[in-house]
Formats: C-alpha cells, structure tokens, sequence
C-alpha cells in the first residue's frame, strides 16, 4: 500500500459499516442497512423498489409509516445520495429515518402515525459507487454523453491516475501563460492570479490524467458526461453534454419524477445535496408572468416566509450554501414546477473561518484572513482538525505526456464529505428537521359546519374550514402551476332534498397558521343532522362529516 | 355527361387483351397507367385500415418496404413505423433518411392518409420513375402513419366533433378533482355526433333564425333597437357528469402531444397540454428514443390539420432567429412549397400562428439540427372559391358559405339538423350543427388532390438531402518527395451534411475527409478558404490524415481540402464520411 492511500484510509471510509454512526456505505451496504433497518421495525419500515440504474443498481425507497396506509395521507419525501459527490449523505438520511423509528417521544410517535415519509437513501448509486472505487476520483457524471473536445473521439482523455498512489487528483504545470499561483499565505495553496491588481500565474492546473490525445490537456474528454441532477425539466440545458438527451432521459431521473406523480399525497420534500434554500430565506421574486417561460429563482414571498419560519421553529441549524446552479435539478423541478414545500440543504462543506493555528515562536499569521485564498483557508481547518488525509502535498512528478508536473492538492471527496462525528451529529439534527416538518405539515379541519333555520324549512347551512399548521395546502407556486391540486368540498345531501343556493362542489386553499375558508348553501326539504360534507384533497384523507358530529 | 358515360362504357366495353398493356408507374397522369395497388383516395380509414393498407403495400413490395414495431400507444395500439427504402443498393442506415408522420393529434386524421399516400406514390413509382428510383436508391424514408391511433380510433368510433379527440388516451385530471376523464361530452340523442345546443326563449335570446335559411343561427346586433332574439346557443352537446358545475370539462385524456418534445418545453401552466416533463406518453418517447437512434435522419416532415400552411420554427419569439444559412434552405423548399400547394402559404409558426413551447418539429430542429416541416393540411378556400366571398354577398360569412355548398356539392350530409332532446339541467333544447368531417378535413372529393400535393412536398424535401461526390482529385509535385494533394467534396443537394444548428451547437458526429494509403504519410492537411490561394488554409491542429468538418458540406456548395504528403505509396483512397448522407471513396493514383 502507497503511503497516500494509507492516509486516504483515515478518511471515513474505514469505518464499520453501520448507519447508526452515520457511516459512509457503499452500495452494498446501503442495501443491507436499509434492510436491516426495515427487518427491525417490520411493521413501520417498508423498502420499495424504484428502479434499476444503467450500472444495473437498485434504487429503493424505504417508506417510513406507522398505522393505516389510507388515500390522502400526507406525505414528506426525502431524497440523498442525488449529486455523486455526496454519497455520503444516504448515510444521514437513512440514519435520521431511523432516529424518527426509534423515538422514544410521543409526538413523534404520533406524527408517524399520521404521515408518511418516503426516503430514498441514494437517488444516485451509479455515480455514488464512484466514491468506494479505485483509484478514488470525485465522480458527478455516470452515463455517457459524447465528444467533449470534438476531436472525433468519445472519452478518449479521461482522468485518471498516473502515479498509481490510488488518487486522481491535480496535476500543476508550471507556466507563465497559467491563470493559478501559489498563495504568498501557505505555499501548498493555489489561488487564480488577480487581473485587476495585475497578478501574473505561474501554473496551470488540471485534472490528473493522461494526455491521450496529444492536445496538451487532460482529462478534458471524459468517458461519462450525463449527470443525473442535470437531467430534469426545470430550466434544463440544451445541448449541454452533462444535461443528457432530455429531461428524463435517464431512467433514475424519470423513476423520481413518476414517484412524485404518482403520490400526490407528498406535499414537502427535502433534498440532501448541493444546493441549499435552508439556511437562508429562499430568495423572493415578485413577477410572475403569466404564459411565459418561469425561471426556477426566486419564490413569492408567502412560500419563502413559510418556508424560512418553519427552518426557525425546527431550531436546526443549516448553514450550507448552493454550490453551483439549480438548471436542470430534481430540486428546481419538485419546487418551481410542482410547487411542493421544498428544502433544500447542502448539509457539509469544509469550513473556511478556521483560525490559523498559532505556533509558539512562529511571525504572527498575516492579520487579514480574506486576503487569504479560499484553498489557503480550507487548509488552515484541514491542520487544525488534522484532518491530514484531506490534503496531499504536491510532489514533483514525470509525466509521460508532458514532462516535469506536480501532482497533488485536495484529496477527491475532501471539501464535500464531513468527518464522521459530523455526519452522526447532522443525522441526529435532520431527524429534529424531518419531525418539526412532519408536525407543520397542512391539516385542514372543519373548525365548525352549523345549519341555521331561516323559516318555512329553508336552511342556510354554513362550513368553515381551517388549518393550524404552518404551511398552506399549497404553496403559492403550487396555485400558480397546478401542481397540487386544491382541497375539494362537496355538499351531501338526501336526493329528496334542494340545494338552493351555495355550490355543489368547491375547490379550497388554506393558508398557514389558522388559515380559513367558508362555504354556505341554503337547502330546503332536509334536517340539518341528514346533512354531511364530503372532504377531500390531495394530502388529505378523503372524509365525510355529519352535521351532528361537527357540533 | 353524356359524353363522359359514352367513355366510361366504351372503356368497360374494351377487354383487357384489346387494350394496350397500362404502362407501369402512376406518376399522377389519369390515363395510360394502372397502379398495381388500387387504393380508393376518396376516403378516410381507421386505425386498423391505415395499418391494413401499409402491409398491402409492404406485400407487394417487400424488397422496399418492411415495418418496425415502435412501441405501442397508451391503450396498447401499436406503432408500426414503416421503412421505405432500396437495401439491394446498400444498408439503409448509411443513406440519408426522412422521417414523416401523421395524426399526432387524434382528430387530425388526413395525416395518416398523406403518409400512406405518399409510400404509395413512392412504391408505384420505384421502378418507372428513375428519380423515385434513384431517391430511394440513395435514401429512405421512416414512415409513421399515426403518432397517436388511440386519438384516431376514438375520432372515428366515438362521437366527435372536428376538433375533440386531439389528445391522447391516458387518463388525465383536467379539472383538479382527483378523479380522471369523468366529465367529457355527451351525446345526447344517440345520433353519433357531438354538435351544438340550443334553447328557444322567445323574446329572450341572444340568436333569431337566419330567414332564408332557419338551420343558421344569426346573432342579435347589439345595437338592434332593443330587440332580442329568440333563441340562445348553450354550447357543445354536453352535461355535468361528475356534478361538479361544470360541464365537460374533464374528457378523455387532456393533453397534447405536440407540446411534449425537449426544446423549449415549457410545463403546463405555460403551455397548455405540454404534460409534466417531456415525452412523458409512451408514443412520444418511443419516437424520440427512435429518431436520437437514427443519426442519418436529415429531413422531417410532420402532417396535421388544418388552415394549408407549411410551417416552421421556432415555435417561440424567445428563440430568437434560427441559423440564416438554415433560413435560405427552409426558405427555398418552403417557396416551392407554396407552389407546389397552391392554397397553402409557408409561415413561422410563433410568428405567423401562434406560440408552441415543445413542438415536435421545432425539436427536430432545435435539438438535433434536422430541417423539419410541419404541414396543415386542407384549407377550405378549395371548397368556397374566392368570388363566393365577396363582402356584402349572399354568401359573405363563412357558415352561409360551409351551408351553400353542403347543400349543393354534399346533398347537405354534413350538417346534422336541429331536432329536440331533453337536456338534465336546460329541459327542452335542440342540438344540431356540423358533424366532425366538416372543416377541418376535406370532402371525399378533394381528398387525393391534398394528399398527392403534399406527397410530393415530401419527394421535393427528401430529394434535397445531402449527396456528397469527391470530384478527380488534383496532385502537385511540390519536389523532394513533397506532394500536394487537392481534393473537392461536394453536395449536389440543398440541404448541407451539416445544418448551421448542428454546427453552433456540436450536434452528432462532424463529417470527415481522410486520406488513407500504405506508404503514404500526411504531413499536414487543411481546409482550404480560396481555390486560388493555397495558402489560405485552415491546418488541423493534430491528426492530418482525418480532417473533421464541424461544418460539415454546404448545401449545393463543395469543401476544398489539400493534403501534403510523402511516401512511397502508389495508391491512396480519399473518404469523405458523414451522418446524413452515404459515406463516399475515391482511389487516387500517386505516381
């Protein structure tokens, strides 16, 4: 064994597989740990099957219930593992479910008990495998997507290892033409030169790779370019080899997009991946042009309130940021063209706000942080958290291609995967959030339905409905698009009776926090005891309410 | 007419050993020729006939037809996609392909006829007309009927009027209920059409009865001294099945497969039909996964109904323009378009229609650099000539016109008349009105008039894909054993092997020009800019010998390459390879 590959093994990955630590789990494992978890608690954990991936791996979905499936009831979905470089968010998520199983707190018995949560550990496996395979590469793309170099070849000049330590990491390349150079603040950091204040580079970097196809690149034309998170309609790219042939073209993307369809008693979903509308009030957008194309940024700000109040009363903490955009995601798609109640949060980056660590004898550390480059920055939390195996020094390499480089930098998957005790940490905190989510989740009640006697047998029969949770019964976007469909009412009455008045069917939102509706008829020929409403709605079981019950 | 019964039975008369054998072929002149399948063009067929008439046709030429299983429908129909093409000259997936299809929209059904027309058209005449012959020889067509039999089926065995039917069959939720397809039309009485309502209020309307005609519902002026009419129209023949209030408004299925492709798509609340993500029914997806397959599809044509139009993208101003070298392609074909179907004119659809977000063929062209068409077929101006409309004239508003000349060319068949029923919620009303084959279909006699026009649009499109030669190539002694090899590549054809869009935007695999022998060794190569300038020369940055052309060859233009080479090689052999057109060699003597 290579002496990097050693240090790689203090990286998680040597840990005993077990979700309950918030372990990183290969796909194996992640199939035996969702069974396990299901054989434990046989009567509230159910694994369904999703769909089998182009790599021939099974996605499942483990279906958290206690009690009675019934029509309507309401439902969370929960997805991770979707961006590849986050494999190791199927462990928290997986891990969360369970914290919400094992609960010894009665409302959080009684929560699973009415709802439903639907969590799919890893969306993503083909491209998450890639984190458990050798040599070890940062992987987001998994099925392939032509010529990137339009040299005629496909995937002729993909990454790879060529100094067999196990990694593909960085090649730097001295030279005057390069946009990098070495950070004056820590010498094994690069940072972009600086136009303005007319930096000159002195490198360039790379991926690490060979130069198959001689054009003095490498790794430009990799075998696989269509990422999943990519690969769904909402402002999907055109022509972009990473987006794939259309929206859905794969069949994971499809599988989750029909999942959704297909149970609209979903009505949150929270995402594990690179984006993140938690831990921040989700950006506000005013217009809302009807008939014309709608950008997936920015939400009315009854959902952005709504969704940043319920973030506040969970009383976790998010602080992840976007990474990279939201065109062509699962997340942009449930939220700007469902318009489900949709969290998103990128759960773990490596922290740039570490203090240097102070050396007895050593010059002060240069007293502005921010002039420090980002990398600059990661490597001071990567030395005092000895996180050592994180950052491989570069070292002086011959390369085949193109002579003398260095290889070296971040180690794959360091700035993206948090050190285990992290990981169980947030596993506990996100079944904190996926409770609070469950608890606010719309619960229309008819809060009174009364008949008032006009005289001469004509009744003014009267309904009001209303919901204490904090999120609506649909967002605003969900009202904008159709995605959801409205709460439905309908009057019932003796065939021998006349509606006179009032509709015979209606549909109904209901805001937040004791959000309202009313409803009146005026009926003759019937007692006000024979007359019921009929209640249903999309995450609401269908029911049927007497008069005399409602009193 | 006299005259005319006097030919007939003199014809019939004639036995066939008298006669002059009928020359093979049936080009579209009507004597001396006898096509060897009879199909009667006077009519419209069901799912099953349109079929049934494509494996005639495959049984009697099945050197040049064979069919492929697409996939099925929602109610499990299924696609049979039909593959027009010569395979003794060659395997078909190396020549230039045109794909045609109908009736995407259920209710739109003279495309199926016009895509088995024109494999008709193309069969009878494969063996007597040497350009039909030689089309087929250097390309194929991919034929498919009835994108959406299910729509089709339904328009011919449900009751309809000209418009319903458009969708497809999977169930849908049209009005937010939860409950799927409960609330279509009704016929009310039983007379197989779905027509109008209409209620007698005396004094109380807001119509009175056309005086010369009581079938023609008149609207009272609003400024008619305060008079009112006697009658109001209650709208399509229909009541609340689901009790909700509404009427009609949940019918089978409920969306529209034309607003289901990749580029540009926008969801429903945008446009309307467009489903939940693209090629969400099984008959979109299987064409897509088809058409992606198929690299050597280099036209596409698409046949709906109705207004005689021969459109194009984009299908939104948000496109912006699409790529001017494509545009004087479009733009040529288009215009003999126009001739070629005279009542139709060539139009862009956001610009002179209206806005389309995925649109079949403005994917085919936006997403995969395919010049494609889509036709709407029939336009009632060949029905009521121009006099017939003049202003003020007895026959000025189109349904005086429709009424005029039902009555006079169709004994008046396509109007149903008005007669009572008993409506649930308005009582006593009447229904009358237009049956579905009027409008947006021709009468049985104007059939084969649109569908050979339109047939031989096609011919015209598919002939002017990519044909690509290498003229004798020119070889200078440069000295020191340095030679310059000059070659020209050219396309006969107006379409270019590589459309401007699938240039801009890396579309497919980029042709290429190699020069490949024993003992020869390329030093360099390039695209020439100047036929006069060998300097003017665009050097590949690597591989010499393998020149690719994200340009590709321009439509009726050349690419002129030089090669500089050594060796002792006598012999070399030049290819220019490409997607949509036939890969071609050429031997080059060296000495």
């Amino acid at each position: 064994m290579t002496p990097l590959l050693a240090l790689l093994l203090l990286l998680p990955q040597s840990a005993a597989p077990d979700a309950a630590s918030g372990a990183l789990l290969d796909q194996r494992e992640l199939q035996a740990a969702c069974a396990r978890l299901a054989s434990e608690h046989p009567r509230e954990a159910t694994i369904l099957p999703l769909v089998e991936t182009p790599g021939g791996r099974r996605i499942d979905i483990v279906r958290i219930a206690r009690g009675e499936l019934q029509a309507g009831r309401p439902a969370v979905l929960v997805v991770a593992g979707l961006d590849g470089p986050q494999a190791w968010t199927s462990g928290v998520a997986l891990e969360a479910a369970r914290g919400l199983l094992t609960s010894p707190d009665a409302e959080v018995r009684r929560l699973l008990a009415q709802a439903t949560l639907y969590v799919v550990p890893r969306a993503n496996p083909d491209a998450c495998e890639a984190r458990f395979a050798t040599p070890l590469a940062e992987t987001r793309a998994s099925v392939r997507g032509g010529d990137d170099d339009r040299d005629g070849a496909e995937g002729e000049d993909a990454p790879g290892d060529v100094d067999g330590d196990g990694l593909v990491l960085q090649l730097r390349v001295p030279d005057p033409d390069g946009e990098w150079l070495v950070d004056p603040r820590d010498p094994r950091a690069m940072r972009k030169r600086d136009r303005a204040k007319g930096e000159v580079g002195t490198h360039r970097l790379m991926p690490e790779g060979r130069d198959s196809d001689r054009d003095e690149k490498t790794g430009e034309d990799p075998l696989l370019d269509v990422v999943l998170n990519r690969n769904f309609p909402q402002g999907w790219r055109e022509h972009a080899l990473e987006s794939g042939a259309w929206p859905t073209s794969m069949p994971e993307s499809r599988a989750l997009c029909d999942f959704v369809l297909a149970h609209p008693e979903i009505a949150a979903v929270v995402v594990y991946g690179e984006l993140d509308n938690c831990a921040e009030r989700p950006k506000v957008r005013d217009e809302w042009p009807r008939r014309s194309p709608s950008p997936s940024e920015g939400l009315p700000a009854a959902d952005a309130d709504a969704m940043a109040a319920l973030v506040k009363r969970s009383a976790v903490k998010f602080s992840g940021r976007s990474s990279g955009s939201d065109a062509g995601t699962f997340q942009a798609w449930v939220q700007a063209q469902r318009g489900l109640w949709s969290f998103h949060a990128n759960l773990w980056s490596l922290p740039m706000d570490a203090e240097a660590p102070k050396v007895e004898g050593a010059p002060e550390p240069p007293a502005d942080l921010a002039e420090a480059g980002e990398d600059a920055k990661r490597l001071r939390w990567i030395d005092r958290e000895k996180e050592t195996a994180r950052f491989v020094p570069w070292r002086a390499f011959q390369h085949p291609d193109l002579g003398p480089v260095e290889i070296g930098g971040f180690a794959p998957y360091a700035l993206v995967e948090p050190p285990q005790a992290e990981r169980a940490r947030l596993a506990g905190e996100q079944a904190r959030f996926l409770a609070s989510l469950l608890r606010e989740l719309p619960r229309p009640r008819v809060a009174r339905f009364a008949a008032k006697d006009l005289g001469a047998g004509l009744l003014q029969v009267e309904l009001e409905l209303r919901n204490d949770a904090l999120l609506a019964t649909r967002s605003e976007v969900a009202r904008r698009t159709g995605g959801v469909r409205p709460v439905r009412v309908r009057l019932d009455l003796p065939s021998d009776a006349t509606r006179l008045a009032g509709p015979a069917e209606a549909q109904l939102d209901l805001a937040g926090l004791g959000g309202k509706a009313e409803l009146t008829w005026l009926v003759r020929g019937v007692d006000a005891e024979d007359i019921a409403v009929e209640i249903d709605g999309p995450q609401l079981t269908a029911s049927r309410v007497e008069m005399e019950e409602a009193r | 007419m006299i005259d005319a019964i006097a030919l007939a039975l003199m014809a019939l008369a004639a036995s066939p050993q008298d006669a002059a054998e009928p020359r093979q072929g049936f080009p579209g002149l009507p004597t001396g020729f006898r096509p060897r399948v009879e199909i009667a063009w006077n009519r419209f067929y069901d799912d099953v006939e349109i079929d049934a008439l494509m494996a005639r046709l495959a049984a009697q030429w099945p050197k040049l037809m064979r069919e492929h299983a697409l996939g099925a429908s929602v109610e499990g129909r299924p696609l049979r996609l039909w593959i027009l093409g010569d395979e003794a000259s060659g395997t078909l997936d190396d020549k230039p392909a045109m794909w045609v299809d109908g009736n995407i929209h259920g209710n739109e059904v003279q495309g199926a006829e016009a895509v088995v027309y024109l494999a008709w058209y193309l069969l009878e005449n494969s063996e007597s007309n040497p350009e039909v012959a030689a089309l087929l020889k250097r390309a194929s067509f991919h034929l498919l009927p009835m994108v959406n039999p299910d729509g089709r089926a339904r328009w011919f065995d449900e009751a309809h009027n000209a418009s319903s039917s458009r969708t497809g069959a999977k169930p849908t939720d049209d009005d937010d209920d939860g409950r799927f397809d409960e609330d279509g039309p009704n016929d009310l009485d039983g007379d197989g059409h779905i027509v109008q309502m209409r209620k007698h209020l005396p004094g109380q309307g807001t119509h009175r009865l056309d005086p010369d005609d009581p079938r023609v519902m008149i609207p009272v002026p609003p400024n008619d001294e305060g008079r009112r009419g006697d009658w109001i129209l209650l709208g399509s023949e229909g009541f609340d099945d689901d009790g909700d209030g509404r009427v009609d408004e949940d019918g089978v299925g409920g969306y529209d497969m034309n607003r289901a492709w990749p580029s540009m798509w926008e969801p429903e609340h945008v446009q309307r039909g467009a489903g939940p993500y693209p090629l969400h029914w099984p008959e979109t997806r299987a064409i897509a996964e088809w058409i992606v397959a198929k690299p050597q599809i280099a036209a596409v044509q698409s046949f709906h109904n109705m207004g005689g139009m021969i459109l194009r993208g984009p299908g939104a101003e948000g496109f912006g323009s699409y790529e001017p070298a494509d545009v004087r392609v479009y733009d040529e074909l288009g215009r003999d378009g126009e001739l070629m179907l005279p009542f139709y004119r060539y139009m862009v659809i956001w610009k002179d229609l209206y806005t389309v977000y995925g649109g079949f063929v403005t994917w085919t062209y936006e997403g995969l650099g395919i010049l494609s068409f889509t036709n709407e077929l029939w336009n009632d101006d060949l029905m009521f000539p121009e006099r017939s409309k003049v202003a003020g004239g007895p026959l000025a508003s189109g349904d005086k016109q429709r009424r005029w000349f039902d009555d006079k060319l169709l004994s008046g068949a396509g109007f149903v008349d008005w007669r009572a029923v008993d409506h649930p919620v308005h009582g006593k009303v009447e229904v009358g009105g237009w049956r579905k084959d009027v409008g947006r279909v021709p009468p049985s006699f104007l059939i084969e008039e649109m569908l050979h026009r339109n047939a031989l649009f096609c011919i015209a499109h598919a002939a002017a894909m990519p044909e690509v030669s290498i003229e004798e190539p020119q070889m200078l002694d440069l000295g020191d054993g340095l030679k310059a090899l000059d070659i020209v590549v050219r396309n006969k054809r107006a379409i270019p092997t590589r459309t401007a869009q699938a240039k801009k935007h890396k579309l497919g695999l980029m042709d290429t020009i190699s020069l490949e022998g024993k003992g020869v060794e390329v030093l360099a190569a390039g695209v020439r800019g100047d036929r006069f300038r060998p300097d003017r020369i665009e050097l590949a940055e690597r591989d010499p010998a393998v020149l690719r052309l994200e340009q590709g060859i321009p439509g009726r233009g050349e690419v002129r390459v030089r090669f500089y080479l050594r060796g002792e090689g006598r012999r070399a052999a030049i290819w220019w390879r490409g997607e949509k057109g036939r890969d071609v060699r050429r031997e080059v003597p060296l000495d």
